[in-house]
């Protein structure tokens, strides 16, 4: 039997790989390019041809999207929302995280900080109203901001807790020893340290609420308040919805999002090397 | 004295804004839909107390425990899969794979297309007639496996299940990419400096510092399958009947379609509880696993 | 502290600012304009002096084909009006739109007017005594007569107790396609019987075509296609104008329905794939790619039939079922599909009465019906519109619905929402062959038990 040597077995290894990561990526970027295509199709295309290129390129979707969902304001509002939102988040979240895994690491508290996570969304959406007429904070992007921070809490803290509790207590130990007071520690030491879980925090959380429907549709009324998702939401019409101006309206919808998620990647990765040198 | 409030102030203060916030707008939220869970209420007239009644209605109703059964099997091939395939297609990236970076932001994108395009395309390409799906496995030859995945009552929910399963595994290699550079490298050096092997590494080293970030992960994947909604009701609005809805979908139906928001809560409440349970037993678990391997060790 | 949390740390507290900026301002303008809405302070100076805030919601958003033609209209009634009213415009697309305004109602902030469906989905709001009986506006009114409109056309908005509590809008048709191409192709008359339409679905199939192009994803567009098979039946008028009291869907009429849904689908005559190939858009696809040959729709699909297919298709009744007794020639399903509805506390109150009757006034006019018609839509009202700017199929219609009899639909008729939404699945469910007719009867009286 043909015994394969050593370099050829990693080689092959390699390959596979490789062949393997790459048709992950296809399938993966396949659905954006599928959606892209779509945004210059009308219904009879997009249901009749629907693995083609159009055969009318229709340009106005875009056009007609834009105007439509008031994309320059909406985008806006939801920018305003999501990054004040994704800010405190990062900043309360982080704090509190701290807390839990340094000095209250009661099992009780973290439970309860976690039930969060189990409430389905349409739960809230009634309480939510509720909640916000009675403190006057009805049709307010303020109160949207609000239930945005509160809805990624326990994911954030959990997230947050994994990350700071890698970091060894003995590093908390040194700077205290050196002097440095419960604060300085947290700001000068353990938040440089957390740069990951800060960025893998803020990237979702900003997705989630540049994402949300319907919190934005049943906490706002005035269409000049409009976030982005909901102004395209109701590209859908009364009866059918004409879908390659929907795709239109998610294809300008993505592209903040996905900048987004590059500019945070590069800092992350930075971040990484930083530490394994000092390592 | 003085020492014993000082050292728990600053604490206190770093945990206020996060429990306030989460306890007025979460909480609040979630002690109201119990207490509507115990009326008859049709979100227009007044509400009519009614104790525990939906919850005997709710359980006697054949279509609840159908959406039970399959929003399990869907956490079920949701763990299976996304942890699985997201532990691993982050492991090849970080062992220096060339252009990790573009690698990581393409898999991120399914995540952040909505779930209304998805949908839409996933029931186009399920379209037995037109569709992609069919006419493929015909051209590899796999002919007779083609089916009216969408109209096939033993297809269906898997038909709905797959979009959604594969649109976040993109997500789990983003934190698992960031958990693994938690690692030390020095660890890992030291491990292979013994003379263990990559899957040895990776078994007994990689996997056990990053441990904690499984659970995490294997919890937000509980959680968020067991509220699932979205896919379904965009494909088939959990149809035909209620084979491919899940509880999401099915509360859903009740509150804002039926009008039943009693009911609707009622159903809520059963999902809080049951994902309540399975992550506690899932922590008692690893919990019990990480004792009983320290154990060992120490 | 490092310089990069320093300025991390500055960056959070100018959003903490804005944020806090933005709540202060925009809580101020909500609460004024929340104030002025829900305000009942009789001692306030007298309505006709103050500036009055009204709430108006529609279903017709930017990605709607009315949108264009209500628009206008609207922002010069609005401007016409701006020293005596202040209108907020709240428009989303469909599933948002009853989203919205359940949410609105379960927090008591019902708009002052709003369109929305009747039948079941209104039943709520009458019985909580939300709505304002259209009578009442009737006789207040000065340019809006009961008369105006098609005495058939307000079933869809009579609840159970007779009274009438929506204005309607618009109207609507079913009709049943034939694409006289293929037909003429293989050399096919049009079906006037089951057993014509028998043997015709055999040679369409033989050569590879679709006979009808039907399905039922959500129930769509079966519901309609049933209701259209059910009038044929003697008796079933009736019964489908009783069934908000009497509550009895499994009738004989509806039993037979089914069987012959369930000999259809023996025969060939749908499309494999009922779930992928249900819903408006994907049923009709078919009929325009023209890998069918029939098919049944309504009027608000007409904007996605392209010219070409507008030309070679007819409509023709639907063949006679067995066992049928009425003529499918001398009727046809056309009833209320929209309206408006009438927040019967801001009626009533003397604050808002005047502005609000004028806001009615506004929505029931012929000049917004009229605008309206240039949509595609039918109109409930009895005005008088070219037929010139209309689509082809359109023209079609409206010639073919001369003389008919119009028949209401399970659609406006069924007694609550529940029953309605499963008898939109239990379709879905016989199209596949997952239920028995019997089964499928039952499991949807179930509901109204």
């Amino acid at each position: 039997m043909l015994k394969l040597s050593y370099t050829f077995k990693q080689k092959l290894a390699t390959a596979v790989k490789y062949i393997f990561l790459i048709f992950v990526a296809v399938t993966s970027i396949y659905p954006f390019i599928w959606v892209v295509i779509s945004s210059l199709k009308d219904n009879n295309e997009i249901f009749g041809n629907s693995l083609g290129l159009p055969m009318v390129i229709r340009w106005g979707n875009y056009v007609e999207a834009w105007k439509g969902a008031s994309v320059g304001k909406s985008f806006l509002n939801s920018m305003f929302v999501s990054t004040v939102a994704v800010l405190i988040l990062c900043m309360i979240s982080s704090m509190g995280s701290y807390v839990l895994t340094r000095f209250i690491k009661s099992q009780l508290l973290s439970t309860y900080l976690l039930l969060g996570l189990l409430i389905p969304l349409h739960a809230l959406l009634i309480p939510s109203v509720l909640i916000f007429k009675a403190l006057h904070l009805q049709d307010n992007l303020a109160g949207l901001v609000i239930i945005y921070i509160a809805v990624n809490i326990p994911f954030s803290l959990f997230i947050m807790n994994g990350f700071l509790r890698s970091i060894p207590a003995d590093i908390d130990e040194a700077a205290r020893i050196d002097g440095c007071g419960k604060i300085r520690v947290f700001f000068s030491i353990l938040l440089p340290l957390a740069k990951p879980g800060i960025a893998t925090v803020a990237t979702i959380a900003f997705l989630n609420c540049w994402n949300d429907l319907l919190l934005g549709l049943v906490l706002l009324s005035t269409p000049g308040k409009r976030t982005l998702s909901v102004a395209i939401s109701v590209l859908k019409g009364a009866y059918m919805t004409r879908y390659g101006l929907l795709c239109a309206g998610f294809v300008i919808s993505i592209a903040p999002v996905v900048l987004m998620y590059i500019l945070l990647q590069k800092h992350v990765i930075a971040g990484m090397t930083a530490g394994a040198v000092k390592g | 004295m003085n020492k014993k409030i000082s050292k728990y102030i600053i604490p206190l203060l770093f945990i206020a804004p996060v429990f306030l916030i989460y306890t007025i707008f979460l909480i609040v939220p979630l002690i109201i839909t119990a207490y509507y869970s115990l009326n008859e209420w049709n979100g227009v007239s007044e509400e009519i107390f009614i104790g525990f009644m939906n919850y005997k209605k709710l359980f006697a109703n054949s279509d609840y425990w159908i959406t039970f059964f399959n929003t399990m099997q869907l956490t079920a091939i949701s763990l299976i899969i996304q942890i699985g395939f997201g532990l691993l297609i982050a492991y090849l990236l970080y062992n220096k794979t060339k252009g990790a970076r573009f690698f990581r932001t393409v898999y991120f994108l399914p995540v952040v297309i909505a779930p209304v395009a998805i949908g839409l395309m996933f029931s186009l390409f399920y379209n037995s007639e037109i569709g992609f799906f069919n006419k493929i496995l015909s051209a590899i030859g796999l002919k007779m496996l083609q089916t009216s995945w969408l109209s096939n009552p033993r297809t269906v929910l898997y038909a709905v299940m797959a979009p959604q399963v594969w649109q976040y595994i993109g997500l789990y290699v983003t934190i698992f990419l960031g958990a693994l550079q938690t690692v030390p490298t020095e660890l890992i050096e030291s491990a292979q400096i013994d003379g263990a092997g990559k899957a040895r590494t990776f078994f007994q080293v990689i996997l056990s510092q990053i441990r904690g970030f499984i659970n995490i992960c294997v919890i937000l994947c509980l959680t968020g399958s067991l509220k699932s909604f979205d896919h379904s009701w965009i494909i088939t609005n959990g149809g035909p009947g209620v084979r491919s809805a899940y509880l999401g979908v099915f509360m859903y139906k009740m509150t804002f379609i039926n009008s039943d928001f009693g009911m609707g809560s009622t159903i809520t409440i059963t999902i809080v509880a049951i994902s309540l349970l399975i992550t506690a037993l899932f922590n008692n678990f690893s919990v019990t696993e990480e004792r009983g391997r320290r154990g060992i060790n120490a | 502290m490092s310089k990069l949390s320093k300025i991390v740390l500055a960056f959070i507290m100018v959003a903490v600012l804005c944020f806090c900026s933005v709540a202060c301002v925009s809580s101020k303008d909500s609460s004024s304009s929340s104030d002025a809405s829900q305000s009942t302070d009789k001692s306030a100076s007298p309505a006709s002096q103050r500036k009055v805030s009204l709430s108006l919601a529609t279903n017709w958003g930017e990605g709607d084909s009315k949108f264009a033609y209500f628009q206008p209209k609207f922002e010069e009634f609005a401007n016409a009006n701006a020293d005596s009213m202040e209108i907020q415009l709240i428009t989303y697309s469909t599933e948002d739109y009853k989203t919205k305004i359940r949410t609105q109602t379960a927090s008591g902030d019902l708009p002052d007017a709003f369109t929305f469906w009747g039948g079941p989905l209104m039943k709520n709001m009458v019985d909580a005594g939300l709505l304002l009986d259209v009578d009442e506006y009737f006789k207040d009114s000065t340019t809006v007569k009961k008369d105006d409109f098609d005495p058939s056309s307000f079933g869809y908005y009579t609840a159970a107790d007779g009274k009438v509590y929506g204005i309607p809008i618009e109207s609507t048709r079913g009709v049943f396609l034939v694409n006289t191409e293929i037909f003429k192709k293989y050399n096919l008359q049009f079906p006037t019987t089951y057993d014509d339409l028998k043997n015709v679905s055999k040679v369409l199939n033989e050569n590879g075509i679709i006979p009808i192009a039907m399905a039922s994803n959500g129930g769509q567009p079966a519901e309609f296609f049933f209701s259209e098979i059910y009038v044929q039946f003697s008796g079933a008028e009736e019964e489908l104008d009783k069934l908000p009291s009497s509550k009895k869907f499994n009738t004989q009429n509806a039993l037979k329905v089914a069987q012959i849904i369930e000999d259809m689908i023996a025969n060939n005559m749908f499309p494999e794939d009922t779930v992928a190939n249900g819903g408006w858009g994907p049923c009709l696809q078919l009929y325009t790619d023209q890998k069918a040959a029939m098919t049944y729709t309504y009027p608000w699909m007409f904007e996605f039939i392209p010219e070409n297919i507008q030309e070679i298709s007819e409509i023709i009744p639907l063949p006679k079922m067995p066992g049928a007794d009425i003529e499918p020639s001398t009727i046809m399903t056309g009833f209320t599909i929209y309206g408006f509805l009438i927040n019967k506390a801001s009626y009533t109150d003397p604050v808002k009465h005047d502005a609000v009757l004028k806001l009615c006034d506004f929505l029931a006019s012929d000049d917004l019906s009229l605008s309206l018609t240039n949509s595609g839509m039918v109109p409930a009202k009895k005005i008088d519109y070219g037929m010139s700017k209309q689509k082809l199929i359109y023209q079609k219609m409206m010639k073919y619905a001369e003389g008919k009899k119009l028949v209401q639909v399970h659609y406006t008729k069924m007694p609550t929402q529940d029953s309605l939404n499963m008898l939109d699945t239990s379709l879905d469910e016989l199209f596949i062959k997952a239920l028995s007719p019997q089964e499928f009867v039952d499991k949807v009286q179930a509901t109204l038990e």
